[in-house]
């Protein structure tokens, strides 16, 4: 059984409309995905900005409330739990805003930030309270843990910021790990110490971590296997090392050739995509990708494609080759 | 022939806490018709090179040593009323984040049209006609002139700054992170203009990032820059074939690659310092794994190894990198 089987997940937001506005608008973050993630595994969400990574994450963890569909988390459907049995679920889960400096709020010591999961849930007296949070700054890296419990966010570096996020995320000994890196990182050495961090903390306590990201390099380094989304639907989803290989869809074509290469004799093959993203409120029916792709066929714009199963273990959703 | 040629730039912040020392003892020479990066994490001190070049610095900011030789002229002494015409049909640039500031009630083409007439003496329609063939250049519809920005996308916004930069027909450009904020494919296509122009054109360029896989795809030479000090100078291919600094090897060993084996990144450990009180010596002694005593005391020369290769190290050409 997979630790995770996510069935036709959906997420739409309602627009609030003008005073006059008969009909309301809803955008649709995430629509009808379907995949399974196994124990230990790395799980990449990868696309461009706006494509429902982050919702996506979300709703496996359970900060927002799925519109429809069903996620099984060994078996029991936590789409729709409400109260105490929610409460019961967030115990084995965490999300990771690796944004450090949005994700931590500023009035809260470092021992209040990382203490915060273990009050919700009830761990501990205020003594173990301290002993877990020494461990979980020490499971990061940020040694001795005397030396930053009573400090303030401000009053750390960028790189230190984002360890507390990751020890916030530890402390109550979670299963499972959405991580979502914002949309740029700019301290890269920072940003390669985390990820290093992130992969050692994935082995070491067995966590099976999802990773949201818009840079397939990164993905490529973090995880197992990557799910490329377009407009809130999931397009294809492979092992890594296939995806970046051996890709089908058009638009994660168009995406990988798209990725500059730290090397200057590289030379890259460009796909060039005509037109932009569209807007995900309220989309057309069909494919997505319809409007941009060039292999686009009459059915392309009637029916919405199926993400199946072409060759094991490798999905896509698209007529040409589903 | 060079056209800029930097020579021991000093440039300092003054704060309530003391000065930022952002440019310190930087040598640049760039080549006509060159395409130069400028590469480093965030806050090391690029943007404030390209501000200092063009004395487009805050109330704060001030330069206290060096030259900056543009076309054999120095613009370190030169007063406000010439460096206006330098920063028009001299110098032009392209500040990061731009496209947020074009203004909102405004349609784009008569936004640049503005700035054109405001730099020389052409009528509106000479103006308008000259948007038009921008746009173009660009690659974008002139009809789209006709738009206000929040009709653009964000790559359209960026290409319409360009388009602007490059209004009055500059010798050089300084791009300061010019695709940061864009999605890959978007970015991709941005970067495929810039380098269609400036070839056309035969444009020299100065283009800012920290991200050393666009770099790599965009310049032919390549600066890096730690702290306040540009460390190493050379061209692309030598530079990530056998560079000749610590630093410049632990940048490389950041980033992931889409491209070739999985290799394991060896980020540089610890954090860049605060400029406010930056180490003594090497500025990168607090980091570097081949630092020794020398380092803590003594500032390592920037030299030239071999032609128009440069490196600001005790030990460049003995240690082993890569
Ligand atoms: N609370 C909300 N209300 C309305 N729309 C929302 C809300 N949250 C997200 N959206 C929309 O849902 C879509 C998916 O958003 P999401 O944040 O999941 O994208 P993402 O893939 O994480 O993008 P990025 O790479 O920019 O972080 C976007 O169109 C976004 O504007
Ligand atoms: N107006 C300013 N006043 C004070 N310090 C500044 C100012 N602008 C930049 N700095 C500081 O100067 C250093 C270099 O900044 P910057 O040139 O913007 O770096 P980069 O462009 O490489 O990210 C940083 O320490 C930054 O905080
Ligand atoms: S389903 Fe049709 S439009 Fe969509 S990607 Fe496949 S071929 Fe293109
Ligand atoms: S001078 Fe010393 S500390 Fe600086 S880079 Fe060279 S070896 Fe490292
Ligand atoms: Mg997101
Ligand atoms: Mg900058």
């Amino acid at each position: 059984m997979p630790l995770l089987d996510v069935q036709d997940l959906t997420k739409l937001f309602a627009l609030k409309g003008g005073l006059f506005q008969k009909q309301t608008n809803y955008v649709h973050a995430v629509e009808d995905v379907s995949f399974q993630i196994e124990k230990g595994e790395s799980f990449g969400l990868a696309g461009e900005s706006g494509c429902g990574k982050t919702t996506c994450g979300k709703l496996l963890v359970r900060l927002i409330d799925p519109t429809e569909g069903h996620i099984y988390f060994k078996g029991e459907d936590i789409a729709y739990l409400k109260g105490s049995a929610l409460k019961e679920f967030r115990k084995n889960v965490q999300m990771i805003f690796q944004d450090p400096y949005e994700s931590l709020n500023p009035r809260f010591s470092i021992m209040d930030t990382i203490a915060e999961p273990l009050i919700i849930q009830d761990i501990g007296t205020p003594e173990e309270r301290e002993e877990l949070v020494a461990n979980a700054l020490k499971t990061v890296d940020l040694n001795p843990p005397e030396d930053f419990i009573f400090r303030f966010p401000h009053e750390l570096s960028g790189g230190q910021r984002q360890r507390i996020a990751v020890a916030r995320a530890l402390v109550i000994n979670p299963e499972f790990i959405v991580a979502d890196e914002p949309m740029s990182m700019l301290d890269v050495s920072i940003r390669a110490g985390v990820m290093n961090l992130l992969l050692e903390l994935k082995e070491r306590f067995n966590l099976t971590l999802v990773f949201v990201t818009h840079d397939l390099a990164v993905a490529r380094y973090m995880c197992n296997r990557v799910a490329i989304m377009y407009v809130g639907k999931m397009v294809e989803l492979a092992e890594t090392e296939e995806l970046i290989g051996n890709p089908y869809h058009p638009y994660t074509k168009a995406l990988l050739s798209a990725v500059p290469v730290p090397d200057p004799k590289e030379k890259r093959e460009r796909i060039e995509l005509r037109g932009r993203v569209p807007t995900p409120i309220n989309p057309a029916p069909g494919c997505r990708f319809a409007p941009r792709c060039e292999y686009a066929k009459d059915i392309c714009a009637q029916q919405d494609p199926v993400l199946t199963e072409v060759e094991s273990g490798h999905w896509i959703a698209c007529f040409q080759r589903g | 022939m060079k056209i800029l040629e930097v020579n021991n730039l000093r440039m300092y912040f003054s704060t309530k806490k003391g000065d930022v020392k952002a440019v310190e003892g930087v040598s640049l020479e760039i080549g006509k018709g060159e395409s130069v990066g400028l590469v480093g994490e965030s806050g090391c001190g690029k943007t404030s090179i390209g501000i200092s070049i063009l004395k487009l610095l805050p109330d704060n900011g001030r330069i206290l040593e060096g030259e900056i030789l543009f076309k054999g002229d120095d613009l370190v002494p030169k007063p406000e009323d010439e460096m206006r015409s330098v920063r028009w049909n001299g110098i032009s640039m392209i500040f990061q984040a731009a496209m947020n500031a074009l203004n909102p009630v405004y349609k784009v083409g008569d936004q640049i049209v503005e700035a054109i007439m405001l730099h020389e003496e052409v009528s509106k329609e000479e103006a308008y006609e000259r948007v038009a063939q921008l746009y173009e250049l660009v690659g974008m519809s002139p009809e789209r002139a006709e738009n206000y920005p929040h009709e653009y996308s964000g790559g359209m916004k960026q290409r319409a700054i360009i388009a602007m930069a490059l209004a009055c027909d500059p010798d050089m450009i300084i791009a300061d992170e010019p695709t940061t904020a864009l999605d890959v494919i978007v970015q991709d296509s941005i970067i495929k203009e810039i380098k269609k122009i400036q070839a056309k054109l035969d444009m020299t360029m100065l283009y800012i990032s920290h991200d050393i896989s666009v770099i790599a795809e965009t310049c032919e030479r390549i600066a890096v820059m730690y702290a306040g000090n540009v460390v190493e100078y050379s061209d692309s291919v030598t530079l990530f074939a056998s560079p000749l600094h610590p630093y410049t090897n632990g940048l490389l060993s950041s980033f992931p690659s889409i491209k070739g084996p999985l290799k394991k990144l060896n980020p540089i450990p610890g954090e860049p310092p605060n400029l406010l009180n930056p180490p003594t010596g090497c500025r990168f002694h607090t980091r570097c794994p081949f630092a020794q005593r020398l380092c803590k005391e003594q500032v390592p020369e920037f030299r030239e190894f071999q032609e128009r290769h440069y490196a600001a190290c005790h030990f460049a050409g003995e240690l082993s990198l890569r």
